[in-house]
C-alpha cells in the first residue's frame, strides 16, 4: 500500500530566517515518519539535515516534535500519526538551541548528563524462570531529550538541570553507594534542581523509554525530605 | 596522550565505526586530523547495525580470518570501552537434526580461531534462557556481546577530539581535490551553513563504507565494495540475556540480539547499488519473524518496535552470492592505482573497526615513511557523552 503524505519541515539555516518547506512524499503507511524525512532527503532535498542512527528506539537521536508531540520518529509508523493524504508537522525538538533544520543542539543536555555521570550500563534481574546471574543491561534512559523538550520549567528556566539528569541522580542514588559527586549534589539540591520541577509529569507522559522522570523526581524529594526530617528530629534531641 | 608530533595531516570521510577508529588512531599518532561525515555520526550502516559485539563464532566455520579477527578485537573492545556494553554472552542453538550436525563444526571452528566455548545440553541452554524453544537440543556458548553503535562511534570521537581531532557532521564530500595524480583534499559541502569549502591534507582516507564505491570513483578509481542491505526487526521486550544464534550455516533469520527492552531478529541479506533509500521488502520481515520464533516462540507474540535496513559494505563484485562474500576487511593504497594520497578501507565489521584503523593506519605512516607504533589497543576511550560535553 502507498500513502500520498504532505511534509512540513521546520528549516533553518545560520544567517537566514527560519522557514518552511513542503514536501509531497509517496510511502507504505507501515514505514515510520523517520523513513518519510529519509526519503525526502534521498529523493528531494539533499541540504536538509536531521539526526539518526539506530531506528530502533536505542540511540536517542532522532527525537523531534511531530504534529505538536514528542516522539522517536524511528518507531512511529506512519499511519498512526496521519492519514492518507494527510499531513506531518515536523520541528526540532523544543527548548534547545537549533543546529540547522531538526538539528537540536545536544552539547548544554549531555553536559548535564555528565555532570551526574550515570553509568549507561547497570545490572538487571534474571528473566522470569531463568537461572540467577549477573546479568548487565543499557539503562532505559536513552538520552533524547524528549522529557526536557516536553518540560514547562526547562521552557522557563534555561538553567533547570532538567528531568533525564534529575532521573538519572535519583537511578544512581538508589542503585548503588557510590553517591553522586559533590559538585552534582550541590545542582541536584541547587536552586536549578530538584526542588524546581513543577510536577506536571509531562516529562513522563512523553518519555519513549518508560524511565519516568518525574516520578524518580518526586522519589528524590522523598529521600531528601526525609533526610532533612531526621536532620532536624537529630538536632532537637541533641 | 598524543604520539610523536610531526606535520602530517588526514582527512577522514565518514562517521560511521571504521572512520571513526580511524580518526582516533591518527589523532593517537600524531596527525592533524579532520574527519568529515554527511550526516550526523553513525547515521548510515554503523547506526543501523545489529549491535552485536561477534565473538567470531558466527564466521568461525567458513570464514577462519573473520573469526580471528571478531575474538581478538571483542577481547580488545572489553578492555578500551568497558561501560558501554551488555556482556552477557551467546548461544548458538541447535534445534533440529541439521543444527546438530553443524555443532561439531562450531566447536572444531572455535577450537581453531581461539574463540573460548563450551558445550550445552538442552536443558542446560533452557535453565540459561528460559525462552528458547522447547525444541532445542543442545547449544554452544560463546563470549559475544551488545554495544550501542552510535555511542561506540561517540566514544572513539571523543577521544579522537581530546587528541586534537576535528569532527564536521553534516559535512559532504562533493569531489576529491587532485593535483595531477595526487588526491590534496576534498571539496565539502557544509550543509548546516549550505556552503563550500575545500579541506586540504597529505593523505584522504575514505571509510564511507558501502558509499566507498562512490567516493573513490571521483577519482576515477574502482574498487569492489557492493552495499548488500540486511533488514533487521527489534521486537518489543527483551526475551533472552545472551546472544541467541542459530546453530547453522549463516542464513536469514538466524539471530536474536537482546539490546535495552527489545529483541532484534536478524537478518537477510540482497544486494543494492544505490544505498541511500531501501525500501524494506515486507517477505524479509516474515522470514525473520518466522525463523526468529523457531529459536523463540514468544517472540510471535511480541509486536515489533522498529524494523529497519542498512547497506553492508562488503568486499566483492556483484554477482557473487553476498552470503560468500567474507567479512573480513580489506585497505586499498590507491598508489596501486595510480592515485597518490588516497586509501580506502571498507568491508568488516563494527567489532573489527579498531583492527581496520590500525591497519589502515599502519599503510598511511609506511607511505609517509613514519614510525609511530599503534597505541589503539591499550588506550582506553573516554566516555561517549564526552563527545558532546566537550
Amino acid at each position: 500500500m502507498t500513502w500520498t503524505i504532505t511534509l512540513e519541515i521546520a528549516r533553518h539555516k545560520p544567517g537566514e530566517p527560519r522557514r518552511t518547506d513542503t514536501f509531497q512524499v509517496s510511502i507504505d503507511p507501515d514505514r515510520t515518519v523517520l523513513d518519510s524525512i529519509e526519503k525526502v532527503w534521498a529523493e528531494q532535498d539533499r541540504s536538509l539535515i536531521f539526526r539518526h542512527a539506530c531506528h530502533h528506539a536505542s540511540c536517542g537521536s532522532c527525537a523531534m516534535v511531530v504534529n505538536g508531540h514528542e516522539v522517536l520518529p524511528c518507531i512511529k509508523p506512519i499511519r498512526e500519526v496521519t492519514a492518507q493524504g494527510g499531513t506531518l508537522v515536523v520541528e526540532p525538538l523544543h527548548n534547545f538551541p537549533v543546529i540547522g533544520d531538526l538539528i537540536a543542539d545536544m552539547r548544554p543536555f549531555f553536559k548535564q548528563m555528565q555532570l551526574i555521570d550515570l553509568p549507561i550500563v547497570g545490572s538487571t534481574d534474571p528473566l522470569p524462570g531463568q537461572e540467577p546471574g549477573d546479568y548487565s543491561r543499557f539503562e532505559n534512559c536513552i538520552e533524547c531529550g524528549i522529557c526536557l523538550s516536553a518540560c514547562p520549567v526547562v521552557a522557563t528556566d534555561s538553567g533547570y538541570l532538567g528531568p533525564a539528569a534529575l532521573a538519572a541522580a535519583q537511578q544512581r542514588i538508589s542503585a548503588s553507594t557510590n553517591g553522586l559527586s559533590r559538585q552534582a549534589w550541590e545542582a541536584v539540591n541547587g536552586e536549578h534542581g530538584l526542588w524546581r520541577c513543577h510536577a506536571t509529569f509531562e516529562c513522563s507522559a512523553a518519555c519513549p523509554s518508560n524511565v519516568d522522570p518525574a516520578g524518580k523526581i518526586m522519589a528524590l524529594r522523598r529521600r531528601m525530605t526525609v533526610e532533612r526530617i531526621r536532620r532536624l528530629l537529630r538536632l532537637a534531641t541533641e | 596522550m598524543i604520539g610523536s608530533q610531526h606535520a602530517h595531516s588526514a582527512i577522514v570521510i565518514g562517521g560511521g565505526s571504521t572512520g571513526a577508529a580511524v580518526a582516533h588512531d591518527l589523532a593517537l599518532r600524531g596527525f592533524s586530523v579532520t574527519l568529515v561525515e554527511r550526516g550526523e555520526i553513525a547515521s548510515g550502516t554503523t547506526g543501523r547495525n545489529h549491535c552485536m559485539l561477534h565473538s567470531g563464532g558466527r564466521y568461525c566455520v567458513k570464514d577462519r580470518e573473520a573469526g580471528m579477527e571478531c575474538i581478538e578485537e571483542n577481547t580488545i573492545l572489553r578492555r578500551i570501552m568497558p561501560d558501554c556494553m551488555e556482556l552477557n554472552g551467546g548461544l548458538f542453538v541447535a534445534l533440529n537434526d541439521s543444527d546438530l550436525d553443524y555443532l561439531p563444526l562450531l566447536a572444531e571452528g572455535c577450537q581453531s580461531c581461539g574463540i573460548p566455548y563450551h558445550e550445552l545440553t538442552g536443558e542446560q541452554a533452557h535453565r540459561l534462557e528460559p525462552h528458547l524453544s522447547p525444541l532445542t537440543r543442545a547449544a554452544i556458548w560463546v563470549p559475544d556481546g551488545v554495544f550501542e553503535p552510535m555511542r561506540l562511534c561517540m566514544s572513539f570521537l571523543a577521544t579522537a577530539k581530546a587528541n586534537g581531532a576535528t569532527v564536521s557532521p553534516y559535512t559532504q564530500v562533493e569531489e576529491l581535490l587532485l593535483e595531477g595524480r595526487q588526491v590534496t583534499g576534498v571539496r565539502a559541502w557544509d550543509r548546516s551553513a549550505d556552503r563550500l569549502h575545500d579541506l586540504h591534507a597529505e593523505i584522504v582516507v575514505n571509510a564511507s563504507g558501502p558509499w566507498a564505491g562512490e567516493i573513490a570513483a571521483m577519482a576515477g578509481i574502482d574498487v569492489p565494495v557492493v552495499p548488500s542491505p540486511g533488514v533487521m526487526v527489534a521486537m518489543a521486550g527483551r526475551f533472552c540475556q545472551r546472544v541467541l544464534n542459530r546453530c547453522n550455516a549463516a542464513s536469514d533469520g538466524d539471530i536474536v540480539v537482546p539490546q535495552r527492552e527489545t529483541s532484534i531478529i536478524g537478518t537477510s541479506s540482497w544486494t543494492v547499488d544505490d544505498p541511500d533509500y531501501i525500501d524494506i521488502p515486507e517477505d524479509h520481515v516474515r522470514l525473520l519473524l518466522d525463523r526468529g520464533s523457531e529459536m523463540i516462540p514468544a517472540l510471535r507474540q511480541a509486536s515489533p518496535r522498529g524494523i529497519f535496513t542498512v547497506a553492508r559494505p562488503l568486499i566483492g563484485r556483484k554477482k557473487q552470492d553476498e552470503r560468500e562474500f567474507s567479512r573480513t576487511f580489506e585497505c586499498f593504497d590507491h598508489a596501486r592505482d595510480g592515485v597518490d594520497g588516497f586509501v580506502t578501507i571498507s568491508g568488516g565489521k563494527t567489532t573489527t573497526a579498531r583492527a581496520m584503523a590500525e591497519k589502515t593506519v599502519d599503510v598511511i605512516c609506511r607511505k609517509l615513511g613514519l614510525d609511530v607504533p599503534c597505541t589503539t589497543r591499550e588506550t582506553v576511550l573516554l566516555s561517549y557523552r564526552t563527545y558532546y560535553a566537550t
